[in-house]
């Protein structure tokens, strides 16, 4: 079984407070920040692992991320995945989701010269952007059938079965291959990455493609080339001010009222 | 010291390993007194048990600093699994150095897994810095050995698989006592653990006595020649125990560090947080130049003893200076964080009962000042 899974470099959870965004480009100062795999990317490496060690195949990763970002796919390298593709350039800083998928469809689809791909796996949505838009667009870009917060995956008779859950039950489902399919935490529990395994990813090849090796012209991408742009950035403070009202309790009730009105506590009238 | 990509990411791995399955027991473990022998088999799988053991061996491959990396990482948050662990690679150490073809083979693949623990019986009731007058012995039964006599402050006692003893076997030509080592199975008969011990700190795991009876073994449990039982013992707590025991002190000041960090950022006071006053700051001050001073001590040893160079003298000032620190550094994120420091639900108090609990765990930090001092007197700087 020939399985890719795309992964994400997100800021890690640790160093949250360290986390800034670019106020003129709107997007996050990933360079400032240590980065981790995306936890539901970890889940959805981890379910083409299992379906490797059951069915045999090879796990190949993909990441469009940042030169300094290489460790995540050595990550994935030592926690089993068979190879390791970055796609980096300058050219490809602050793409949106659709060019993104873009790209990674690109590389997919390169990659998939000499490998058919059976099975596509992301996670569902990413921790920092947390859209949940890619895994759909780069199913849509590489017309096969997508399917998104699977909880439950197996194969047999050369077949995919699969399980979500919304708010009207659960849906099982079947696909042949080849198929795209984001996971939900509830999938599985990632391995925790080994200390052979760090050992044995130190003899395997992560793969860089630029925009060069991918045909892609730099300004259909990035910041310029990306169709959604970011609107204004606020702040949100929190902030307490105490205040003392005068007079009686019932013009005290009135006064109270009468603010939360001011602030919108009632949108149909008092 | 830089530490190779690899080196991080084996840091990495070892936290999440530890921060998901050993910080949220920690205190538990403590409160309780018991060792969770189950996180041997988790960490085995892992490589943390093996990771100095050759790969033909079934471990990882790596060495000492790697080592001291994952025990600093347990002993973050629970230093009393760190010394369980140290202590199994005390014994397994031993065979490793100084076992025949037959014994490697039959004993450290299952211990570099964690399936099998191993502990090193050295300490007797007489002290365990009197190496040479330890009074258990072992005598010539026919062709097999009988071994007689007592341990105590054995870590592991209670849970060890495979247990090495050193014995007075006799005297050497010039009348002095010569030791040997054994490695003894558990269920050997004769061979039982005692008293436990109930120890002020290092909790999560089990000290006490081991007692041999009567224990017959053949020539085959021998360990090393007969008579280089000192050697043996000698170079295991020196090189592999106190290293050992320094990592250990190292995550116990880190931990202090980090709790300390957190309290300070947390804590309101005078409508601020308490980090913002110079008292709280010159404490984080002195506790993180302290890590970075054990730290640098620690990792140089255990960089020597990996190119196989001379070290036992790196290794002692690196578990001196990391234990008396740790005990430091407890004391002053305790005084940091005032009544809340004597609370059980923060874990700074138990970090000071394992620092102190620390302090002769391989060796009192008079016996390190004075293999510090030995090698100075001898020496020109």
């Amino acid at each position: 079984m020939r399985i890719a899974v795309c992964i994400k470099a997100v800021p890690d959870p640790r160093e949250a407070q360290s986390v800034t965004i670019d106020p003129i480009k709107k997007t996050l100062r990933r360079e400032a920040s240590v980065s981790v795999i995306n936890p539901l990317d970890r889940n959805a490496l981890e379910a083409a692992l299992r379906l490797r060690e059951a069915h045999g195949g090879e796990v190949s990763v993909f990441s469009m991320t940042l030169p300094a970002a290489e460790p995540i796919l050595r990550e994935a390298l030592a926690m089993g995945a068979d190879r390791a593709y970055l796609l980096s350039d300058r050219a490809f800083a602050g793409s949106d989701t659709l060019v993104t998928a873009q790209i990674l469809a690109k590389a997919l689809c390169l990659a998939a010269e000499s490998v058919n791909w059976d099975l596509l796996l992301f996670g569902s949505y990413s921790s920092d952007g947390g859209t949940s838009q890619v895994p759909a667009q780069v199913g849509e870009i590489l017309g096969i059938p997508h399917y998104h917060f699977l909880h439950q995956l197996s194969y047999e008779d050369e077949r995919f079965e699969f399980a979500f859950a919304n708010g009207n039950g659960v849906f099982l489902w079947q696909a042949m291959p080849p198929v795209l399919l984001s996971v939900s935490r509830e999938l599985n529990k990632p391995r925790y990455i080994s200390l052979p395994g760090i050992m044995k990813a130190k003899k395997k090849k992560i793969i860089l493609w630029d925009a060069e090796a991918l045909s892609i012209v730099p300004a259909d991408v990035g910041l310029l080339g990306s169709p959604t742009q970011s609107g204004d950035l606020h702040q949100i403070i929190h902030s307490r001010h105490g205040e003392v009202l005068d007079g009686d309790i019932h013009a005290q009730v009135e006064k109270v009222l009468n603010k939360l009105v001011a602030l919108g506590s009632f949108p149909g009238g008092r | 010291m830089f530490l190779t990509g690899e080196q991080q990411m084996l840091r990495k791995a070892v936290r999440e390993y530890v921060e998901k399955e050993v910080a949220p027991h920690a205190a538990e473990w403590d409160e309780a007194d018991i060792c969770p022998v189950e996180c041997f088999a988790e960490m085995g799988q892992l490589g943390v048990i093996g990771v100095f053991v050759p790969e033909e061996l079934g471990g990882v491959g790596c060495g000492y600093l790697e080592r001291a990396i994952c025990l600093e990482e347990i002993s973050r948050h629970s230093a009393g699994l760190g010394i369980a662990v140290m202590t199994h690679h005390l014994g397994l150490s031993a065979i490793l150095d100084s076992g025949s073809e037959e014994q490697k083979r039959k004993y450290i693949p299952q211990l570099a897994t964690g399936e099998k623990i191993c502990g090193l019986s050295v300490t007797e009731p007489g002290g365990g810095s009197d190496f040479m007058g330890q009074v258990s012995t072992a005598e010539r039964h026919g062709n097999d050995w009988l071994i007689n006599g007592r341990k105590c402050f054995i870590t592991n006692s209670h849970i060890s698989d495979v247990d090495i003893w050193t014995v007075r076997s006799g005297v050497n030509e010039k009348g002095r006592p010569e030791l040997t080592a054994f490695i003894i199975e558990k269920d050997t008969p004769g061979h039982k653990a005692g008293r436990k011990e109930k120890k002020i700190g290092l909790r999560g795991s089990v000290t006490g006595e081991i007692i041999c009876d009567n224990v017959c073994l053949p020539d085959s449990a021998v360990l090393g020649a007969v008579g280089s039982g000192a050697k043996i013992g000698m170079s295991a707590i020196s090189e592999v125990g106190r290293s050992g025991m320094a990592a250990i002190c190292l995550g116990i000041i880190r931990g202090c560090l980090e709790e300390g960090i957190k309290f300070a950022n947390e804590r309101i006071i005078y409508g601020k947080p308490l980090a913002k006053l110079q008292s709280a700051q010159f404490i984080i001050g002195e506790v993180r130049t302290a890590y970075e001073a054990a730290r640098l001590m620690v990792y140089h040893a255990a960089e020597l003893k990996d190119r196989g160079e001379p070290c036992a003298t790196e290794i002692a000032m690196a578990k001196l200076f990391a234990s008396e620190e740790a005990v430091k550094a407890a004391k002053n994120v305790m005084d940091l964080m005032g009544a809340y420091g004597c609370i059980n639900e923060y874990p700074i108090g138990r970090f000071l009962r394992d620092a102190l609990a620390a302090i002769p765990s391989g060796g009192t930090s008079h016996i390190h000042k004075l293999v510090v001092s030995g090698a100075a007197l001898k020496e020109s700087l």
